[in-house]
């Protein structure tokens, strides 16, 4: 396999990647030390970001037969690293009070990114499977890092079991299409799928199905979504927002690549699937939300909803491709600076022990912190769209979306479930305003560590994008437009 | 630039309010005063300078003053700012009862002060730029602007101080309803929208565009259908009621919500403006429907306002019951009908919100909304059930007042079209006598049941009500002079869609 030097400079946010994860490591062999590898591995994911740049000349290219770099795919890398990079600055102040090692942590966040950008540009089976277990296998530590606390073990076990048998579905299902096509590549199952005979065909769409059904379970989407509650409220609160952003928005490009392909995107049972999963998603998250008295459980369940918004996305990827393209970034990136504000304000009141996740300690926050609060509100306001904030926005872009195709069926569930969605949040953001009873609150702030500003500073710039974006969203939809 | 700072002052005078409340105490309300007052006279000043004559158009987008900048070019959406006639008579009115609302406020609000008036500045801002956008994004984005903040004064500053569980399922049942309307809204404008592109290649939100578009019969009827339920929940009609009794009962008592809910008579207006005209030659055909609506409205909100304890309750029954006859009278093809349309928002959102006053007034010193424990103060109060008096007349239509001008236009205009609607919503004046004087009669005048000593109001109260009371008689005396303002665009509007409606039969013939 020889790789020329222009597939090498597509390869080049990887390769610094995987540098800065072996520098990492040779140092913790070397000498144990939190603020180095700190800032080493924050130095690698900012480099990587901005190697981002000069990818843009060359793409699209495909990277010898496994991967295949769009504009689209570096805007989602993207998204990617900054919820990593946010991660560490979130991660750092919660590690400084852990007992054990600490180093390892951004080894394995580091590791997991490799793996989810892997992810985002794979276009072949086998190394679309390798990401995603890249991807999973660090998480599983993650979750289980702090393995003292409550939940946190039975969280990683849940997570660890369940995901490996969605990857056992996923290789059950590339071997049935192995059977037929013979070739692993994604455009030659599309290729395939287009000539073989009906009994061949049956057999390779069941080995699709198999491998949506992986996806699905990643995704947690009803029907897979069962295990999503439990390992949101047994993860520390700043892993979460790396947890839930990258593997779902690397995943989801990876469903939109293969959903790209015309034989696939026509099949009816297909579609059929999808607009169900994505039907029951809507109406189940936000039913579930609503019942929700821990934040990170109703983050889970919200998310199960925003996935299922996105999923229509993909009914009519065939229609408009570009503006589906469009939507899906906006919707991420909406999705992304939702996750590091809200488990940010989250992991601020929390230390290495525990979370304070349940809804009614948070009660009366506005009064002791009000600017902390306000970005919870723009939060979730943005979860539930509504103007002036980016939520709205990608609301806006999905429900045209659904107009501009006469989904109404589609429709009527999406207004159904936004405003259900809405009684769940508003829920929440009345909570922070009433008068609280205990000042337990206000007792957890450490605000005297300079790091701690650096989340704070990161908390306020989220919530700002928000607020900025959802008036203004010109810079984005440039931001698009540049990558066409 | 003018039209834009009758947005951008109230918005920012909001966070600095908010803000400022840090600093002093007391500063926050000055500063939503001042910044209002400002604002009024920037209005003022584009009311002046921009010259409203009175003269027939033969088409109807005619803006005196406009302001466009792009904003979202992607879907052709532009900031786009416009005013005619009727825009401003509904501005004025937002900034009389704004003003009123803040001074009713000045010293009742004593918690928290920088959080409420940084709420009001936003519901104003929102109801402003509802009365002033021209582009339909923009309007449904003001549209939701309003109700977040409209939420938080619900919920924060509720009557019962010590338990917000009332007041939040109210402020929730507000929000639903108000949410449920404004995605049908904005569903039924993306697929007008997306058929005048379709049809067109024109990717656009403007007004003036969109009104001349001709899309197929079927999208036309759901547009309409889609607005139209958007629109009568937000006013509300009898099906969709339900947010309106819980929103007056569980607000404040010193009645700032209910005077911005009187103030939320942006529903008459966006039908005049949207309904109306975006699709006239369906609007025939539905007209029955709405008008048998309204009718049950009126009816239905008054009946049940005569069975109410509660004042809150009562006076929100009886807005229904006008509501009622403001939906008939837009959907009557008759331009009288259409003025006394102007006139009877103008007169029914002062004496609804005189009477949110009177009720918080009374609330303030009793403790009490139930109708039934009250009784005979008249002998306990000074001044208040003189004024209650006059606006509970008034608010059936009294001679000398606004609204029996506004109901003597409206039911005069749809006699012309449909003179049984008309003779039936004529029965309904009769229902509305029987509440307003059963309200009053057992209020102020019987054996009284509490006893105390008797008390003088304040002098700020009773200077606002004498300005509502001076205000409402000015609409019933010269009504002429607002007529005079609204003529252009309301007479354009209804020769809009008369012919539109002309030149279909045209082309069928």
């Amino acid at each position: 396999m020889i790789i020329n030097l222009k597939e090498l400079t597509a390869l080049f946010p990887l390769l610094i990647l995987i540098a800065s994860v072996v520098i990492v490591m040779l140092y913790i062999a070397y000498k144990r030390n939190h603020f180095i590898i700190f800032l080493l591995s924050i130095f690698g994911l900012i480099i990587t970001l901005f190697s981002l740049c000069f990818l843009f000349s060359n793409v699209p290219i495909d990277v010898t037969s496994l991967f295949h770099i769009t504009k689209y795919s570096i805007l989602y890398i993207s998204i990617i690293l900054i919820s990593s990079i946010a991660t560490c600055i979130f991660s750092y102040r919660w590690l400084l009070n852990y007992p054990f090692n600490k180093e390892e942590f951004y080894l394995l966040l580091l590791l997991s990114t490799l793996g989810s950008i892997c992810l985002t540009i794979s276009s072949h089976m086998s190394s679309m499977f390798i990401s995603i277990e890249l991807m999973s296998l660090p998480i599983f530590g993650l979750i289980g890092y702090s393995n003292y606390v409550k939940y946190s073990l039975e969280a990683s076990f849940k997570y660890l079991i369940l995901s490996s048998i969605s990857s056992a579905f996923l290789l059950l299902g590339i071997a049935w299409i192995y059977a037929i096509s013979g070739n692993l590549s994604i455009s030659y199952i599309n290729h395939v799928l287009l000539f073989a005979s009906s009994n061949e065909k049956l057999v390779l769409l069941f080995g699709i199905l198999m491998v949506l059904v992986s996806f699905l379970f990643k995704l947690s989407l009803v029907p897979f979504h069962l295990w999503t509650s439990d390992i949101y409220q047994g993860t520390p609160s700043s892993i979460l927002s790396f947890f839930s952003v990258s593997g779902k928005v690397a995943l989801f490009s990876v469903l939109l690549n293969i959903f790209s392909y015309k034989s696939i995107i026509n099949n009816e049972i297909l579609y059929f699937i999808i607009s169900l999963v994505s039907i029951f998603s809507i109406l189940f998250g936000n039913l579930m939300a609503i019942f929700q008295s821990n934040i990170k459980r109703f983050f889970g369940y919200s998310s199960i909803s925003h996935l299922g918004y996105l999923l229509i996305i993909l009914l009519v990827l065939k229609n408009s491709y570009v503006f589906s393209l469009e939507t899906t970034f906006i919707y991420l990136f909406n999705y992304l600076f939702i996750n590091i504000a809200y488990f940010g304000v989250i992991h601020f009141f929390s230390n290495s022990s525990n979370d304070i996740d349940t809804i009614s300690s948070y009660k009366g926050l506005f009064w002791s912190q009000p600017l902390l609060s306000s970005i919870f509100t723009i939060v979730l306001l943005s979860l539930a769209g509504i103007p002036m904030t980016l939520g709205f926005i990608g609301k806006f872009y999905i429900l045209s979306i659904i107009i501009k195709h006469h989904l109404w069926l589609i429709g009527f569930i999406f207004i159904f479930g936004t405003i259900l969605g809405i009684y769940g949040y508003f829920r929440l953001i009345i909570n922070l305003y009433l008068k609280s009873s205990d000042k337990l609150l206000n007792s957890q702030i450490i605000s005297n560590i300079c790091i701690s500003n650096l989340s704070k500073i990161l908390i306020l710039f989220s919530g700002i994008i928000l607020l900025i974006l959802g008036l203004y969203p010109n810079p984005l939809i440039y931001l698009i437009k540049l990558t066409e | 630039m003018l039209l834009s700072l009758l947005i951008i002052i109230p918005f920012f005078s909001g966070f600095i309010s908010f803000f400022s409340f840090k600093f002093n105490k007391y500063i926050s309300r000055y500063i939503a005063l001042i910044s209002l007052i400002l604002t009024f006279l920037v209005f003022i000043k584009i009311w002046i300078c921009v010259d409203f004559k009175i003269y027939q158009l033969d088409h109807y987008p005619h803006w005196n003053y406009e302001l466009i900048l792009p904003w979202i070019p992607r879907f052709g959406i532009e900031f786009h700012l416009a005013v005619d006639s009727f825009s401003i008579i509904m501005l004025f009115l937002t900034f009389f009862l704004g003003i009123i609302a803040i001074l009713c406020s000045w010293n009742e609000i004593k918690k928290n002060q920088g959080f409420f008036y940084f709420n009001v500045m936003l519901v104003l801002t929102g109801v402003i730029g509802i009365f002033i956008a021209c582009d339909l994004f923009l309007f449904f984005f003001f549209w939701e602007i309003i109700l977040v903040p409209m939420y938080f004064l619900i919920s924060l500053w509720g009557n019962n101080k010590k338990d917000k569980k009332n007041s939040i399922h109210a402020a929730n049942k507000f929000f639903i309803y108000a949410q449920i309307s404004g995605l049908i809204m904005l569903m039924s404008i993306l697929l007008l929208v997306f058929s005048y592109y379709q049809k067109t290649h024109i990717l656009t939100f403007n007004y003036n565009l969109l009104i001349f578009s001709s899309v197929n019969l079927y999208i036309q009827y759901l547009v309409m259908f889609g607005l139209f339920v958007a629109f009568i929940i937000k006013m509300p009609i009898v099906p969709f009621h339900g947010w309106l009794l819980n929103f007056h009962c569980e607000s404040s008592y010193c009645g700032t919500v209910d005077i911005i809910g009187a103030l939320l008579k942006i529903a008459p207006y966006a039908m005049l403006r949207y309904s109306m005209t975006i699709f006239p030659n369906t609007i025939q055909k539905f007209a029955p429907i709405a008008m048998v609506l309204g009718l049950f409205s009126i009816f239905y909100g008054a009946l049940l306002a005569f069975s109410q304890t509660n004042i809150k309750r009562l006076i929100a029954y009886a807005s229904i019951s006008h509501m009622g006859l403001i939906l008939v009278a837009i959907y009557s093809n008759s331009e009288i009908a259409f003025q006394g349309v102007v006139i009877q928002i103008l007169s029914n959102s002062i004496s609804t919100a005189a009477l949110c006053i009177i009720s918080g007034q009374i609330y303030k010193y009793f403790k009490t909304h139930n109708i039934l424990e009250m009784g005979g103060f008249w002998s306990n109060i000074y001044w208040i059930p003189a004024f209650s008096l006059f606006f509970a007349l008034a608010n059936l239509g009294l001679p000398g007042t606004g609204n029996f001008i506004g109901e003597f236009l409206i039911l005069f205009g749809i006699f012309k079209t449909y003179s049984i609607v008309s003779i039936f919503a004529v029965i309904s004046i009769l229902f509305s006598s029987i509440y307003s004087l059963y309200m009053i009669q057992r209020i102020y005048y019987g054996p009284v049941k509490k006893n105390c000593s008797t008390l003088f109001p304040n002098i700020k109260e009773i200077l606002i009500l004498i300005i509502l009371v001076l205000s409402l008689i000015f609409l019933g005396l010269m009504p002429q002079k607002i007529l005079n303002i609204s003529q252009d665009t309301i007479s354009s509007i209804y020769y809009f869609q008369k012919e539109f409606i002309n030149s279909i039969l045209k082309i069928r013939l």
